[in-house]
């Protein structure tokens, strides 16, 4: 462990000590792990040899100003102080100055009998004019595990970075995971969410858009099942002139499940010229579900354009129909305009194997909910 | 960096409104609020012991609850200083000609015989604390409608108030609606029986003139089955220096099959904290159609509520909120679908110039169990600069599936399309501009009686020089 990253882990070890839980008046409890702080968590990491960053744990990590965010982020802040300073894995990769990274540095998370606890620490900056692409992937092994995650992104100016960030965690599982972003001039991120497990799901993405020209596009898709419970929170800074941003979650809610839509979109007296929009659609599949959307503009700047939409509703009948005059079961039909309605992030994915593997478990997962 | 020249809107023409009549108040309760103050109120009203025993636990529950600290900043409200009860020299009149002279003139000031006279079935003015004038078309009475000022109603109808008032908006429900259970005074008493349809709305107007004095009007309103309503609420107050509060209650009943439209226009001084509790229950097929335009007051905390409680139940709520310098208008509607196949209709917009603060928030629950329901909401905010804030906060909470749901909302300034099409037209820049500002606030002028959509439209006086943007 680099010497900066210790002391790093001890100051924020401190402020840990101070904070408290906070009390989650929607999903229910506190987030709190159930279980003593692991030392180890598991992880694998590949891509990091390319030539055009450099890769490696996040306790090597010398650079102090990469760890610092001084900023308000994160689903709370005893969580992400947590894993500041009590991290047992994680990744630190960094694309170099105009060079473009072919392959994503994908990081894999298991939780399993020896380690049913992650807490992982991830520092991830692409230098001006880069590209690069990582994958976050949370995997469970045997349930009852606990994640609870930071990343830290770093565009700089006309760089793109593209993030993935993937759990399948099983039905007794906490996900929690807090992921902030500053995007500097002419910078884009790109960042899909996928979450179709765990049973307490909290996430929260910050992104600052704080460089003239800086953009950001989320894609998120969930699935709630059984008694599931997601809370969703997406927050975006529209910081520098004409900036754009947009936010497009979609998901399916079964059974007993619950979610919890938050999007903030906050214009900044100064962000001319900003454009900004968040979507959230939601199908819902049993009398039993609840589904609450908070999608909030906030706006201290009037030559700006900030739009959205929230809309939750059955299957479209008419789509229903039209599948089932073709000859589908509505078993079937159902599940196809599902996955139509999460496919353009499906298929967003970088690597062919990743698709396929969560091509399969929506696909089981649908089969079986829609029996 | 170029300089963009704005669209110029006028502020409000505040000059009718702030004149201050002497202080000539017959009574005036100590400051501040004691069980001695309560009992004195109740006494010299003769209200029944009921009334009284309710005023007091209400009194108590007041003391019990902290000031809100979300939303607007109400550190500048100082509750030991508004005297709560001021009764005008004059006691309730038949005829305008008996109100007296300096009380009427401020009321004909204000337009409201005028309005009378243009065929409105009955008006009802609150000057301070008591209602000062009330009258109700011979046709109406004949029909069995009550309108008449809540202290009557509390003697004379004691079985219907007894079963209606404060069941909608309890005094637990929150500290300001506890104080006005406390200390209410003044308000309208509205019954319509069974199939009556008035035809011509029903009007009040509010004053508040003496300084530090606070409002506490409670409007009742029973729509029994089958009838229609319109009634029409505005308010104003001159401005003073020592704050001024508002905190008044509407409680609305539309029983099965009946319709209640709901208009108000509150205009209050730029000082005053405007803390005003509305709520609805809508029967079995009612519908109640909002109408609410806020431009006046410093804070502004108003978010009239609809409970659809019968099946088929509808409820339409059509709000503008102006902000300009110096004022937080922290407004919305809530809307709670407890019953199947019900339909709510939410259009709001707001405009914020000059340093204003316009908050929207917004409440659209749906129940377990209200299947079939359908709800469109729709918010859009007009900045006119970037010195102003304008948000947007709109909550939905669904418990079932099988409904269908919309939210929307647009922040901005004025569509580019939209211009070009006019002017497409032969239509000038500066007349399109114009048109689309008007056309963003039409949907609430065109529902208000013409004084206040008059009054409106001048409000929005468009210079137009350049685009916003």
């Amino acid at each position: 462990m680099s010497s900066i990253y210790e002391t790093y882990r001890s100051e924020r070890a401190e402020a840990y000590g101070k904070l408290s839980f906070p009390v989650w008046k929607r999903l229910g409890g506190d987030g709190s792990p159930a279980m003593a702080i692991a030392p180890e968590g598991s992880m694998i990491l590949s891509g990091d040899g390319q030539a055009a960053l450099a890769a490696g744990p996040v306790e090597m990590l010398g650079d102090r100003a990469a760890l610092e965010v001084s900023r308000r982020y994160g689903v709370s802040e005893k969580h992400t102080a947590l894993s500041e300073a009590y991290s047992n894995c994680g990744l630190a990769a960094s694309a170099k100055a105009g060079q473009h990274a072919g392959e994503p540095v994908h990081g894999i998370f298991t939780l399993d009998g020896v380690h049913p606890m992650a807490l992982d620490h991830n520092v991830v900056a692409a230098e001006a004019g880069s590209r690069m692409t990582v994958v976050l992937d949370y995997q469970d092994k045997t349930g009852g595990g606990y994640h609870n995650g930071v990343a830290k992104l770093h565009v700089a100016a006309g760089a793109r970075l593209d993030v993935f960030i993937l759990q399948d965690l099983a039905a007794d599982s906490t996900h929690i995971q807090s992921t902030v972003a500053v995007v500097e001039a002419g910078g884009e991120m790109r960042l899909a969410s996928i979450d179709l497990g765990g049973g307490t799901v909290a996430t929260d993405v910050t992104v600052y858009l704080e460089g003239d020209g800086a953009s950001c596009a989320i894609n998120g898709i969930y699935l709630g099942d059984g008694s599931r419970k997601l809370d969703l929170g997406y927050n975006i800074f529209h910081v520098g002139r004409h900036t754009e941003s947009s936010i497009l979650v979609k998901g399916a809610l079964l059974d007993e499940s619950r979610k919890v839509f938050r999007g903030n979109l906050k214009f900044e007296k100064g962000c001319k010229g900003a454009k900004g929009s968040e979507a959230e659609y939601a199908i819902l599949l049993d009398e039993r579900v609840k589904a609450d959307a908070i999608p909030a503009l906030l706006c201290d700047e009037d030559d700006v354009s900030g739009e959205h939409a929230a809309s939750a509703g059955q299957v479209s009948s008419g789509q229903l129909f039209y599948l089932m005059s073709r000859g589908l079961s509505e078993r079937e039909a159902k599940k196809l305009i599902i996955h139509a309605s999460f496919a353009p992030v499906i298929d967003s994915l970088p690597d062919p194997a990743l698709k396929e593997r969560i091509e399969a478990v929506l696909e089981r997962r649908l089969v079986h909910d829609l029996r | 960096m170029e300089n963009k020249k704005r669209t110029y809107v006028e502020d409000v023409e505040r000059g009718v409104y702030d004149i201050k009549d002497k202080d000539n108040a017959a009574y005036r309760s100590k400051a501040g609020l004691t069980e001695e103050i309560i009992r004195d109120i109740s006494a010299k009203k003769n209200e029944p012991e009921w009334m009284t025993e309710f005023r007091l636990k209400s009194l108590a529950i007041y003391n019990s609850k902290p000031i809100p600290t979300w939303g607007a900043d109400l550190s500048g409200l100082d509750m030991e200083h508004i005297v709560t009860y001021v009764r005008p020299n004059t006691d309730m009149k038949q005829t305008w000609d008996d109100v007296p002279e300096d009380i009427k003139n401020t009321f004909d000031r204000l337009g409201i015989p005028k309005a009378e006279r243009e065929s409105l079935a009955g008006v009802g003015a609150q000057y301070d604390s008591e209602v000062v004038y009330h009258s109700i078309q011979e046709s109406l009475l004949k029909k069995g409608v009550v309108y008449t000022d809540m202290e009557t109603a509390v003697r004379e109808h004691e079985d219907i108030v007894k079963e209606y008032f404060m069941k909608l908006v309890p005094p637990s429900d929150h500290k300001f609606a506890a104080l006005h259970g406390a200390v209410w005074s003044g308000g309208s008493f509205v019954y319509v029986p069974e199939g009556v349809e008035v035809d011509i709305p029903l009007q009040s107007y509010f004053r508040l003139n003496a300084p530090g004095a606070g409002q506490f009007e409670h409007t009742l309103i029973v729509v029994e089955k089958g009838a229609r309503l319109h009634f029409i609420e505005g308010c104003s107050a001159p401005k003073y220096d020592v704050a001024n509060l508002h905190a008044g209650c509407v409680e609305l009943f539309v029983k099965e099959d009946a319709r209640l439209r709901y208009s108000t226009i509150e205009n209050w001084s730029r000082n005053m904290y405007n803390l005003n509790t509305k709520r609805c229950v809508v029967d079995r097929n009612g519908m109640i159609e909002w109408v609410s335009g806020s431009f006046g007051s410093k804070v502004s905390m108003l978010y009239p509520m609809s409970i659809l409680r019968g099946e088929g139940a509808k409820a339409e709520f059509t709000g503008v909120t102006f902000a300009a310098s110096g004022q937080h208008l922290d407004t919305g509607s809530k809307v709670v679908h407890a019953a199947p196949y019900t339909t709510s209709n939410i259009n709001t917009k707001s405009i914020s110039k000059d340093g204003g603060h316009a908050f929207y928030r917004g409440l659209m629950r749906v129940a377990k169990g209200a299947h079939h329901c359908k709800s469109t909401v729709s918010c859009e905010s007009l900045m006119l600069d970037n010195r102003s804030k304008s948000d947007t906060v709109p909550i939905i909470e669904l418990g079932n599936d099988n409904i269908d749901i919309g939210h929307e909302a647009k922040i901005g300034r004025i569509s580019d399309n939209a211009i070009f099409y006019l002017m497409s037209r032969g239509i000038s820049e500066e007349e399109a501009k114009a048109m689309i500002v008007r056309g963003f606030v039409e949907p609430l002028t065109k529902e208000l009686p013409l004084e206040y959509a008059v009054e409106l439209n001048r409000l929005i006086n468009l210079e137009f020089e350049g685009s916003i943007g």
